[in-house]
């Protein structure tokens, strides 16, 4: 200092020194931006692999959504590190005077800007000549090794496990969330066609409360929605197969079928009903319904005419009242023994008992009105008008049992409708059940289901092998054989010995072997006694579905 | 003035700095730092408490600097009997023209450069005697105040290891000494370098560099030299981290330190860091001065509590921590 004297410029060498400072700022910028990357690269490399790992433990593919939002959000975190952690000037002037020894000279001139003093500008030119001797790129840079190489493991690690695959688990569960959607779109497609096809059916013999109830169940069809999880789909067939149930055991039409059955067989004996016996056997109760108004009486014929047509109603009313008599003696014993017995079905019965009894006793009234009417010389027009109030009661009782058949008509139809809907639902279940390789389509398990299984021990192996004709012919291949390898054959006949022949167990035994089955079940103490009923009632109630339509499509 | 005589005035100040170190150390061998910072507490105006064991030179180098000063250099050996007259002087009664009258009869404290020999032995009372002429550089006697002459200096020794039949200064007259310069034992060589000096017939002469005058001129320059503000706002912090009430002070502080350094300690600091920061060749103090002249300024200035003597601790390793702190 003293060999050199100083001139000094006070502005020029306050502009040299910022300038100094500003370089010196970038260069701790560009440092500081440098170390940020390497920090938030091997950040974001721990987040993808902790992101990876949780992805593949769990048996997924990682998303490669990932590694670009990662990638944005590191440049944004960068961002921000460098925006906040910019070197200020003092920092910078500080540092400078550190490194490169200034003893504080950067920053006193820095300080002492604007100040006039002779001792400032000396200060001022003796940093100018101090800073230009010197170079900002003199300061370091110590790359961050150890960071460096953990967040290029950690990157490359991240990449392997996003280039690693699902697991076959996973992928399996997706495949099955998909096949259980398809399939329950399928499904509430059918389901729904099904329940259209409910309110198709001629109506004008259902009741209101029939129509709201069938209204409900469409509904509740349309409603369906399709699902992945098997068990939610599950539950939503399950409680819709429940309520066709209920609806089902609502219009049991049971009892008053077999009323007039047996009344069918009782009018059968005699050749002058014997069209109308054969049609109740039959369950034609249209048809019976239309023989039922051949018997209308009409005081307007010859009194030989009325004499016959009562005799031949007379006959009929007698004929069916017994029948009715005798059945729901038997109707009564029996429904002591089951519960279930609904106050529809019974209401059908005994109104039919009644209408019987009503026609019976209009009948008594005709006739005794007739032989009035034939004592009576005068010809009195009192007789007359009883003998014509006589048959217009007995028509009218005519009538209504004619309704009650007809009404009866509908409802067993509705009730098979809904039997079979009970089962499609069910088999839907089955079909939703099934895994890929064993699936049949939809509509092969719906057509299994409208053609009706047998009765236990009722059918012989010969019906089997015309069924299996049948399905053959139809080219439903999968339902006898399965697929090939895949589980065993469906095609395998019950006890028989290589099944193409005929069983070799006699039915009666396969029927007890059932039965001791199910006995031995609803007896085991381990089984809830809740389960146990149950498992009862559905055996009983199959068992009576499946006699019941077997007898119909015969 | 212009810029270039404030760069001669400043080349001046270094240059009779340099040449008053090196013709006291043509007597006083060795303790440069010492010499150097006498010289800076001098050129600042400041008293200085030097605390040696005896036979260290004390007396010497403040005998060699009286004389390289030209200054008018007196000596009290300070005892218990001595009494505050004995050194700031007193009335005596003289008679004149046929009269009696006081006359003011001027003490030893009358002079440029005084030298307090063991001034813990001479009694509170005597200690406190002082406390006038070194704040004041002025003695009141009889209800008369006569300045003393201009440049003064008290220069006072203290040994530190007899304690008997001595009186500790007490922290006001403590506050008022600039420095307290601790006097090392001399090296092999700077034995050696003794022995040869003074060994011989002739003792080393030292010739007059400055005088009262230059020493005035000196201090009126470095007074100009700026401090920046957040430099001067170090030193505020160093001082302030003495004081144990202090929000800021480390728990050692908290723990040893029973009071801080006083404001005269934060102006004997930035005085004596103006002086280094011209002597390093520079017109503006930095950090380091700072810290250079923080033990001395500040040393005497802590008071250490109870558990800070019971452990050993020394104001030096109190001031030594904070200064790292502030680093």
């Amino acid at each position: 200092m003293q060999q050199n004297p100083i001139e000094p410029h006070p502005q020029q060498d306050h502009h040299d020194v910022a300038h100094f400072v500003s370089q010196v700022r970038r260069r701790l910028d560009l440092h500081r931006l440098a170390y940020g990357a390497c920090l938030i690269a091997t950040v974001v490399g721990i987040l993808l692999v902790i992101v990876g790992l949780i992805y593949v433990l769990q048996g997924y593919r990682v998303p490669p959504a990932w590694y670009p939002v990662m990638g944005v959000v590191g440049m944004m975190a960068m961002a921000v590190y460098a925006w906040l952690g910019r070197v200020a000037t003092n920092q910078a002037a500080r540092y400078a005077d550190q490194f490169f020894g200034l003893k504080d000279a950067v920053r006193s001139t820095l300080g002492f800007a604007g100040r006039e003093d002779d001792f400032c500008k000396l200060q001022a030119a003796q940093a100018s000549q101090t800073v230009k001797m010197l170079k900002p790129s003199a300061i370091p840079f110590a790359w961050p090794r150890r960071t460096i190489l953990a967040g290029v493991c950690l990157l490359a690690l991240a990449c392997v496990l996003g280039l690693m695959d699902e697991s076959q688990s996973v992928r399996d569960a997706r495949e099955q969330k998909q096949l259980v959607l398809d399939r329950t779109l399928q499904i509430n497609t059918a389901v729904q066609e099904l329940a259209q096809q409910l309110l198709e059916i001629d109506d004008s013999d259902l009741d209101a409360q029939t129509h709201e109830a069938l209204n409900q169940l469409k509904e509740q069809a349309l409603e369906l929605k399709p699902q992945q999880d098997m068990k939610i789909a599950m539950k939503q067939y399950a409680r819709l197969e429940q309520q066709v149930q209920q609806m089902v055991q609502q219009m049991d039409t049971r009892p008053a079928e077999k009323m007039l059955a047996r009344i069918g067989e009782q009018l059968k004996d005699n050749p002058q009903h014997r069209q109308l016996g054969q049609q109740l056997s039959a369950k034609q109760f249209k048809q019976a319904q239309q023989t039922l108004q051949q018997h209308k009486q009409d005081h307007r014929l010859s009194k030989e005419q009325q004499r016959q047509a009562l005799n031949r109603l007379k006959s009929l009313s007698t004929s069916m009242a017994r029948a009715s008599e005798s059945a729901s003696r038997s109707g009564s014993s029996s429904s002591s023994n089951s519960n279930n017995t609904n106050a529809n079905a019974s209401g059908m019965s005994g109104q039919i008992s009644q209408s019987i009894a009503e026609l019976e006793k209009f009948a008594d009234a005709l006739e005794k009105a007739q032989q009035k009417e034939g004592l009576d010389q005068n010809q009195s027009p009192q007789n007359k008008d009883t003998s014509a109030s006589a048959c217009k009661s007995c028509n009218s009782a005519l009538g209504k049992l004619g309704q009650c058949m007809s009404k009866l008509s509908g409802q067993r139809k509705l009730n098979q409708q809904l039997s079979m809907m009970r089962k499609s639902l069910s088999q839907c279940q089955s079909f939703l059940c099934q895994s890929k390789s064993q699936c049949q389509s939809l509509s092969q398990s719906l057509a299994a289901c409208q053609k009706p299984g047998l009765k236990a021990g009722t059918a012989s192996s010969g019906m089997f092998n015309r069924i299996e004709q049948s399905l053959m012919a139809s080219g439903a291949l999968d339902q006898l054989l399965g697929q090939k390898g895949d589980g065993t054959s469906t095609k395998t006949t019950e006890q028989a010995n290589d099944g193409q022949g005929v069983s070799s167990k006699a039915r009666r035994t396969i029927q007890r072997d059932y039965a001791n089955a199910l006995e031995s079940f609803v007896q085991r103490e381990d089984v809830p006694v809740p389960v146990r009923t149950g498992v009862k009632q559905y055996f009983q109630q199959i068992h009576e579905m499946d006699h019941e339509v077997i007898r119909d499509s015969n | 003035m212009t810029v270039t005589e404030t760069q001669q005035d400043v080349t001046q100040f270094v240059e009779r700095f340099e040449s008053l170190k090196a013709e006291i150390g043509k007597f006083i061998v060795g303790q440069s730092d010492v010499v150097e910072n006498v010289l800076i507490a001098v050129l600042c105006q400041g008293h200085v408490l030097l605390e040696g064991v005896p036979g260290l030179g004390k007396t010497a180098l403040v005998n060699t600097l009286a004389k390289v000063l030209d200054l008018q250099f007196r000596r009290v050996q300070f005892t218990p009997d001595l009494l505050p007259s004995d050194i700031v002087g007193t009335n005596i009664l003289i008679e004149r023209h046929g009269d009696k009258v006081f006359e003011f009869q001027p003490g030893p404290v009358f002079c440029n450069i005084l030298l307090a020999d063991e001034i813990n032995r001479a009694t509170p009372k005597t200690q406190s005697a002082l406390l006038e002429t070194m704040a004041e550089r002025s003695v009141t006697v009889a209800g008369n105040t006569h300045p003393l002459p201009s440049p003064f200096f008290v220069l006072a020794t203290q040994n530190p290891i007899e304690s008997d039949g001595t009186y500790p200064l007490p922290e006001a007259q403590l506050d008022r000494f600039f420095f307290k310069l601790k006097v090392n034992l001399p090296s092999h060589d700077e034995y050696s370098e003794i022995l040869n000096r003074t060994g011989g017939l002739a003792l080393p002469q030292v010739d007059v560099v400055a005088t009262g005058h230059d020493v005035l001129h000196m201090g009126r320059t470095l007074k100009q030299v700026p401090i920046e503000k957040q430099v001067q706002d170090q030193l505020v912090q160093i001082v302030r981290a003495t004081h144990p009430e202090d929000a800021e002070a480390s728990a050692d502080v908290k723990q040893y330190v029973r009071h801080g350094a006083s404001p005269r300690a934060a102006q004997a600091m930035l005085a004596g860091a103006r002086v280094r920061a011209l002597l390093d060749g520079r017109f503006h103090v930095a950090n380091e001065d700072i810290h250079a002249v923080a033990l001395p300024a500040m040393r005497h200035r802590l008071i250490l509590s109870f558990e800070a003597e019971a452990q050993g601790m020394t104001t030096d390793d109190v001031i030594e921590k904070i200064l790292k702190q502030h680093a």
